[in-house]
Order: C-alpha cells, then structure tokens, then sequence
C-alpha cells in the first residue's frame, strides 16, 4: 500500500472515544455535530457490520450536513452480542469505518449509533426504550433467519423462540416479541406507532416484515393486528454494501496504520446503494439528502440486486471454497470463477430480472464482477457460504422457478446448486473437513450423506425447495452437476461447463 | 365337523377355521380374525414385508387385544402384477407361518394381520377404490426400486409400465398409477388422505417416491400435484431385516411341525432397530395432522419395534456402512479365503477379527445417534453374520461392488481421513475388493459361477444380473486384471473413486495392501494384516495361526 507511509501515525496509539475524538489527525474525519444534544429517532435491532458500514453512515452523513434528532440507538439481540455491544459502549459508541478500493483506503469515524443496549441481558429495557415518542422508526438487520418464517413465507410457529415469545411476553427473544409487545403498548397509551423498516434481503421485505409481524400479533389479538395494520408502515428497501467480517487483522491495521485503538471497526467497499420505499408512518429523516434513493417501488431494484449480487455471491462461494480458496477476490482473479459467475448472470439470472429505471444491467453486471474482485477487502468465501438454506431459496430458487416456467437456462443455476450441496457433504477435495454454519445443515446432511450424487433426497425437503425440488429438470441438471463433481471435482467441472459459453 | 376324520399327527391345513387345531409349536394370534378392522393398504405384499410390517401390525393387534383396545392394524396386500401370493394365501384367510430362525433361535408363529390380499391383473379399479376407501389410513409399499420408476430426471416417463399405466385403454397399473389415482379419487370426494410409508430399503426412499409421483400426478388431473404436496405425508424410513426368498425345505419343516402353509416365510431375529419412520408429527396444518391421525405412530413402540427420529437419514448411513460395508468386506475377504457361505467364514478367526477391526473404523467415524450404541449394532451384526439359516452366499455379499464401494467403503475413508482417524480396513476391504473384481468375468460372475449362470439364461429365466443397469461399469474386472502392474489407471476410474483416485493417503496403502494379497494370498496377507499392531508377531511363513494371543 503506497499510502500507508503518510498515514503511519505518529507517536503512541490512542483509545477510540468522544474525548479523544479531537486529538486524532485531522485527514480523519469524524463526527463534527453535538452527538451528545441529538436524541435518537431510531431504534435498530443487530447491530453487526453490515448495519454500522450502511444505514448508521447514511444517518452520521446527515448528521454532518445537518443535524436532527434521528440518531440510532442499537441493540445487540443475541447473547453472544455482548462483548461487541461492550466494545461500542467503551468506546462512547464511536467505531472507525475502513472503506477499501484498490486505489486506496479511508478511513472515518462514524457518529449515528448514539447508544448500544444488549437485549438479553434486560429485554424489557429495550421494549421501554421503544416506548420513548421520540423513536419513530424501528430498523432490521436480524439476517433472513431471525425472521423465523417457513417455506410458505408464514411465520413457523413450530420455532422454540416464537412459541417462548408468544407464551411469555415479558421477556421477549424474537423481533417479534419486542416489536409487537412494543407497539401493544403505544396503542394502550394511545402513542402514535413508529415505522417498522426491515434492511435485510428478503424478497419484499417490507411486506413480508409486515405479514409476519401481522401473523404474530394476530395470536395475541385480533384488534392489536388490525391496528397495526392499519397504523404502521413496513417500507421495503434494497440495500447493498459489501462488509465482511471484521478480523483481528483490520483492528490491527488500524492501530498500527491510523495509530487508533478500535475495538470493533468496521471494513467495507466504497461502494453503497439504499433505494428505499417513501412510507413512514411516523416521520423520516431526510434520507434524500444523503443520497438514499427514495422511489415508490422498490422491487425491481430489490430483484436485480438479490438475485445477482446474492444469487452470484452463493454461488461462487461454495464452488470457490472446493476449489481452495478462502477470499473472494482471489477466487475471482481465478478466470474460471469469473467467467462461471458473469455466464451464470447473463444465461440463468439477467432474464428473469426485470427493467429497472436508468440502470444498464451490463454496467451494473461489470461492476458487480469489480466489486467482488476487490482485493482491498478481501470479503471471506465462507461468509457468503454461509446460511445458504435460508439465503438461497430468495436469491437462486425465483430464477431457477422463472427459467423452468420460461424454457431458460439453468445450467449453472444447478451448478451452483450442486457446488452447495457437494460442499455440505462436509469433506473437501483434499479430505479436509469443511465447517458449515447454517440452521438446517442436520437436516440436509442427513439427505445428501446417504446418496451424495444423488440430488433427489435434498431436493426433496419442501421446507427449503417447495416444489421446484419435484422438477426434474432441475433434478436431472443438479444430479449431473453433482455427479460431475464428486468424481471430476470442481475444477474440471468448471471447465466442461464453460467450455461452450 | 369339517375335520372330524384327521387323524392324529396329520398336519392341519392353514386356515381360519383350523387355527385352533394348529400345533403349539406355533404362537397364534391373540386376537380373534372377525374383530380386525384394516387400516393399512400395502403395496407388494413380499416375503420381506411378511417377516417386517406384517409382523409388526400383528404384533400392535396381539397388544391391543391384551389391553382391549380396537383391532384396527389389519392390512389389505395390493399385488400388482403376479396373483401367486393371492392365491397361495387368500385359501389360508390370509394366515401364513413366519419362522425366526438365528443362532439359538428357533420360533414359529401364525401371522393374522394381512386380512386379504387383491391382484390388480385382476381387477385394476377395485384395487384403486381399495385404495382410496377412507378406512384406509396408511398406504406402505415395498416394491423395490424398480417400482419407483424414477429417471435422470425424475419420474421415467419413456419406461413401458409408465406409458401402459398413462394409457386409459390398458389396464396394467402400476405403483404411482395406483396412487395417484386412489389420492385423486380422496381429492374429488373429500376423503382424508392416507400417510405415504415406503418400505422399500432405498435411501430418501419418501423423497424418490414423492418425485416420481408428483411427475405422474400432473398427468391424472394439473391440481393434483399441489393437493399431494399440501396434504399427503410421506416419511422416510429405513428398514432392515433380512428374508430370504420362499424355499421349498422351509416348507416341508413347517408340514413335518403340523401345518400345511403353501406359502410360510423364513427370517432372522428381528434385528433391534428394524424400522426408522420420519417424525413428522411436529408438521403444522394437515401434514401433521394426517401423520399423526394415521395410527402410523403405533409402530413407534419398544415392544413393536420401529422408532420415530427427524434423522432417518443416519440410521440408513449407519446401516450402509457398518451392516452393508461388512457385508461386502467379509464378502471380498472370506471369498478369497475358500469359504462359500457368510456363517462359514465367520468361524476363521481372522476372517472374524477383521471384521470386527472393520466395524470399529466405520463406527469411529459416525456422529453420535441419539438412542443409538454403536456397539452394541456390530455386536448384533456379528450375531447376524453368524446366522446359518440365512445361508448368505459370499459371492453376493461381494456382488455390484463398482456400485457400492463409493457407500459401503469410499465414504468411511474419507470421513476418517478428515478426522485423522484410521482407515486402513478399509484400505484393506478396498484392496481385497479389487483382487476380486480382478477374478470376474466381464459378465460380473466369477467363472465358477458362470455355468448356472448360463443354465438360468438357458431356461429364459431371469437372471440376477450384477450392475444391470451399468452395462458400461462391467469393464472394470478387465481394466483391474490388465493393469495389476499399473494401479494408476485403476484409480484414474473417477465413476468409481472419485477423488478418493488422487488421495495418496488411500491409494498408495490399497496399492500395498493389493500387492501384499497378490503375492502371499489371502490367508497369509489377513493375517498379517489383522496382527498388524502386535510388535512381536512373527509373520514368517509356516507359522501362520500359531501363538496367537
């Protein structure tokens, strides 16, 4: 890194908090509004990396231009939140931004998240926090599985934490358990309700959020779910900002480049993108300012970006990781990779993505394929690997549904398919044991390890596949992908593949 | 009086109404025939579905009728084609005698829960409305993977029993003809539905019949695919009891104990988990509900033998590669070292302790099973090896191994390479494999069995051909004795390795392994190989089986 001699700190490192915040050099820049005078107009819940990279900045940057009180106050919602909703708080819930191109790093300290609160350890002080009329807004990043919903996209009341949430309201573990608890409330006190805005990739997320809440709280009551129904919005959004997770290597880097102590910072591209729904029930901040895009219909952003940006990421993933490789970016400088994942965008995705206004889907494909070659971040394959029965059935299955309806390729739909469940086998191409993290893992293990070039067992759980799994088409292309490779492996595989594209 | 002539010492006919005059040598049902209610439609009424779900069904009755409860477990037997069970077991009101026979075992006993038994030859839309009768509340099957009728690509469309059954002008059904039409039929007319269990011994045996149905359905009526998938349960099980097929001697032992059976079924002891049924109990909305309303539950009981578990799949792999895989190894190894017959081998102390060494690698590999001793399965397996009356020939034991040696063998090695556990049984098991297959025909048959072989095909009688569907895999035997010398090409076969053919940590110890039986034969290379960690064995030859501890 050419730049990393001018940026050497200078002397001993310093701790990342308000009082320091003066003392760090000044190519740094930093929260200049009065964080302490702002009262937080945002309640968001999981705060990882993805939300401090995106939302927490769009809000720091208005707060820059011109400060109001829509400041977020976060909440760690699991248990194993607890050491990073720590590190936040000691450092007056300031943290460092690292945004990463190959020409280059900068990095900022981002102000918007005002306060950090860690549910579990006192649920009813967040339900409390979200009884404060100045919060308006409830925001979501609690990953496609906190969402807790089956393959009919209705809430699975089969699931232990909704069952618990729904027999003890008093102490809540789901979204759903405060949101609703929360909003029974306002509605008692005759408050106004806040908006309820999901920021994961679901497909309609705000319209699912909305079901789901909507079929939570119909358990409770009737008259509670036609409020809601009636008072509250769930705007739907895409969003979108590479973040991998943040390894002991970027604190390092930090400290040793920026000479700044940051316990938790945060690593990303420099690229960002929120197109989002105009429908608050209770106010918003002037996201437009800031260049959040405000359209009244998001879908077919969120079609475009879920079903490439996703469907490719899981797709590389799993057949980068049989091939050897840890990081994306050197998965991808390999030509095989990225000529699979640009062949499998243009044959079995472009087609079912639909016209989206003053976007060129091959721009927007070219970039994609930059943005995953970024060497600067070096986003982790197995971060993109993992949870793919609850990420795939939203970012690869509607395409694999639409090419079979349409007569279209899916080639390398099942490909990727097969590259998932070859990799579930849980043995890589040198014998080495490969470490899945996802909730179902048991459940397709026990199908695939039977018979593992046989896809017909997995494809068989209507749970995650409905019946697209029944297809056999679909089955036919799976099992020679799978076949292919079990016994060629994924190099070779990849090239028979691609030899005609 | 109807058998008012017997004299004493004649063997009494099997039927209803002799049930009484029946030895007690045999154990009767406890229940009385004309209480029994059938809920349960089994498709392919064979001798291992006698020996496994009949018993079972008898054995809930025996127990209901103790405690007072309804005789609701009865069964209706659905064949297809051949109306030889029909009519061997219809004249005995549906009663046969199922013999248990295992090392200090010997049981006999008359089986009434198979209360009748139709022929769809005979009458294919008696059999459909049979089928779809709402008393009907589990529909089993075993009618082997052919029946399944699955393809590359699911359900067969292009196989003739499939465009017969699609023909409305022919009536030969088959299994998803039958199925599907008896579900329209619930559909149209408001029928509950029945629960799915296919008993044949395939894995995802529920999910392979669940594809090939849904192809079938679309073609009786567009909707029925969607009123399967949302209202009919179909668990997958694993089932396992070995049966061997009818023989004539059986029959004569069971005359000479007093009952004339035109059609009894011999068995082994049941083995302690003959049956894994799917737990799908815990399903919302009317898959839950039919399961659980089916009475399928009833077999989940310590007395009768079957559990419920979500992990299927884990018993079927415990089962392939513990029980399966000492199958093939004590096959491929006893073969090699003159014995005909699996009990026979068994009784070579080291044919026995490689055996036991070969069940201790699989099961060091195997992830916990809740319910489950591990050991206590190879124990049982010994037991069942050991078993003489099922006279299990060693040729199939070993038979279809480039099928098989990717499940049976390849998956354990790989398993324990990733945990750096050991693996070199099965390096051995593989090596002795190999050394087999090298003594094949390319028909797959060793010579010596070649001239039955010939005498079957001679009489057009069906042969049980190995690899019968993989013409192209019985080139293997001519690739292994061609290049004895040159074991690379061997492994360059990636159908049959994968790429377990470039993992030098298997292929260069089955390559020793290989040589080693090559050049001491079998006897000599077991035992070395089986004392193997003993320090101070003498190897040398002329002292083989002498000091050992």
């Amino acid at each position: 890194m050419p730049e990393s001699a001018q940026k050497k700190a200078q002397g001993n490192p310093m701790r990342l908090n308000a009082q320091n915040l003066g003392n760090i050099p000044s190519s740094i820049a930093r929260p200049t509004y009065d964080r302490n005078a702002l009262k937080c107009g945002i309640v968001h819940m999981s705060v990882g990396g993805f939300h401090r990279s995106h939302q927490a900045l769009y809000i720091h940057d208005l707060m820059q231009k011109n400060p109001s009180d829509w400041m977020i106050s976060g909440v760690g919602m699991l248990p194993s939140d607890s050491a990073n909703v720590t590190a936040m708080n000691e450092q007056d819930v300031l943290y460092s931004i690292l945004e990463r191109t190959t020409n280059g790093d900068e990095l900022k300290i981002c102000g918007g998240i005002k306060e950090m609160h860690h549910a579990p350890a006192n649920p009813m002080a967040v339900v409390e926090r979200l009884m404060d009329p100045d919060v308006k807004i409830l925001s979501l990043t609690i990953t496609e599985k906190g969402y807790c919903y089956n393959q009919q996209g209705d809430l699975d009341l089969t699931n232990p934490n909704i069952k618990s949430d729904l027999e003890s309201p008093e102490n809540p573990k789901t979204a759903y358990g405060y949101i609703v608890n929360a909003l029974a409330r306002r509605r008692k006190a005759g408050m106004k309700p806040f908006t309820v805005m999901s920021c994961d990739n679901l497909p309609g997320n705000g319209h699912l959020t909305q079901k789901l809440v909507l079929q939570f709280a119909t358990q409770i009551s009737k008259e509670l779910a036609d409020w809601i129904k009636a008072e509250v919005s769930f705007p739907n959004c895409m969003v979108d900002r590479i973040t991998p997770v943040t390894t002991p290597e970027i604190v390092d880097l930090i400290e040793n480049e920026y000479g700044i102590q940051d316990k938790w910072p945060v690593v990303c591209e420099d690229y960002r993108q929120w197109v989002l729904e105009d429908k608050f029930c209770n106010g918003r901040p002037a996201f437009e300012e800031v260049g959040v895009q405000l359209v009244k219909d998001v879908e077919p952003y969120e079609k475009m970006k879920v079903r490439l940006l996703n469907g490719s990421h899981s797709a590389l993933s799993y057949i980068s990781y049989l091939m050897g490789y840890r990081r994306v970016d050197l998965a991808m400088a390999d030509p095989l990779i990225a000529k699979f994942v640009r062949t499998y965008m243009d044959k079995d995705i472009t087609p079912s993505v639909p016209d989206v206004p003053g976007i060129d889907l091959d721009k927007y494909k070219d970039k994609l394929i930059e943005r995953f070659a970024n060497k600067a971040i070096g986003d982790q394959v197995q971060r993109l690997a993992e949870d793919g029965s609850q990420k795939i059935p939203n970012a690869i299955l509607p395409c694999i549904r639409y090419q079979l309806e349409n007569g279209g390729s899916i080639k390398f739909a099942a490909l990727a398919l097969a590259g998932w469940f070859r990799y579930l086998s849980g043995v890589d191409e040198t014998n080495e044991l490969i470490e899945i993290k996802d909730p179902a893992k048991a459940k397709m293990q026990d199908r695939i390890k039977v018979e593992p070039k046989d896809p017909t067992g997995v494809l068989g759980l209507d749970e995650i596949f409905g019946d697209v799994g029944l297809n056999g088409k679909l089955i036919g292309a799976v099992r020679d992908a799978l076949t292919s490779l079990h016994e060629k492996g994924a190099k070779k595989t990849l090239e028979e593949y691609l030899a005609g594209a | 009086m109807l058998n008012a002539a017997k004299t004493q010492g004649d063997p009494v006919s099997l039927n209803e109404d002799n049930l009484w005059e029946v030895p007690n040598v045999f154990d009767r049902p406890r229940y009385l025939l004309d209480d029994v209610q059938t809920s349960i439609f089994h498709i392919g009424p064979s001798n291992f579905f006698r020996a496994h779900l009949a018993k079972m069904a008898h054995d809930i009755m025996n127990k209901a009728s103790d405690n007072n409860e309804p005789l609701n477990m009865g069964i209706i037997g659905a064949s297809l084609r051949s109306p030889t069970i029909k009519n061997d077991l219809m004249p005995q009101n549906g009663l046969y005698c199922l013999t248990t026979k295992g090392v200090g075992v010997e049981d006999h006993e008359i089986i009434g829960s198979v209360r009748k038994i139709i022929c769809a030859r005979e009458n294919a839309q008696e059999m459909i409305t049979a089928a779809a009768d709402p008393s009907i509340k589990i529909i089993t099957l075993t009618v082997t993977q052919k029946g399944y009728y699955i393809g590359k690509e699911g359900l067969d469309i292009d196989h003739q029993d499939i465009k017969n059954c699609l023909d409305p002008s022919n009536p030969e059904l088959s299994t998803l003809g039958l199925l599907a039409h008896s579900l329209n039929y619930r559909r149209l007319n408001g029928i509950a539905p029945p629960v799915i269990v296919s008993c044949d011994n395939l894995p995802n045996n529920a999910a392979k019949l669940r594809t090939a149905l849904a192809g079938y359905a679309v073609h009786v009526d567009p909707e029925l695919p969607a009123w399967i998938a949302n209202n009919v349960p179909f668990p997958t099980t694993m089932v396992d009891r070995i049966t061997p097929s009818k023989s004539e001697n059986h029959t004569a032992e069971i005359k000479a104990l007093g009952v004339v059976d035109s059609n009894p079924v011999l068995t082994e002891p049941m083995p302690k988990i003959p049956f894994v049924i799917e737990d799908l109990s815990e399903r919302e909305g009317p898959i839950g509900q039919v399961f659980r309303d089916s009475g399928i539950m009833k077999f989940a009981d310590k007395e009768i033998g079957a559990r419920l578990s979500p992990k299927v799949g884990a018993y079927e792999h415990m089962k392939v590669s513990v029980l399966n895989g000492a199958h093939m190894a004590l096959g491929v190894v006893g073969h090699q070292m003159g014995y005909k017959y699996s009990h026979e081998a068994m009784k070579d102390r080291n044919v026995r302790e490689f055996v036991s060494q070969f069940m201790d690698e699989v099961i060091a590999t195997l992830e916990p099973l809740e319910g489950t001793d591990y050991n206590k399965f190879k124990a049982e397996v010994i037991y069942r090896l050991d078993n003489e009356f099922v006279c299990d020939p060693l040729t199939r034991l070993a038979r279809n191994g480039v099928d098989k040696v990717g499940q049976r063998f390849l998956e354990t090695g790989k398993k324990a390479l990733s945990h750096n556990l050991p693996s070199d049984c099965v390096n051995f098991a593989t090596a002795a494999w190999l050394q087999y297959t090298s003594k094949l025909t390319d028909d797959g048959y060793l010579p010596s069995q070649m001239p039955a072989v010939t005498r079957q095909r001679e009489k057009g009688l069906d042969v049980d051909l190995p690899n019968d569907e993989k013409g192209g895999a019985m080139k293997f035997p001519a690739l292994v004795r061609d290049n004895k010398n040159a074991m690379a090409v061997i492994f360059s076969e990636t159908t049959i390795w994968g790429q377990m053919g470039t993992e030098p940590r298997f292929t260069e110890r089955v390559e020793e392994h290989f040589k080693d039986i090559e050049d001491d034969h079998m006897p000599s290379a077991l035992l070395n190989f089986v004392n193997r960690d003993k320090k101070d064995f003498d190897s040398s030859p002329g002292t083989p089986s002498v000091g050992m501890p």
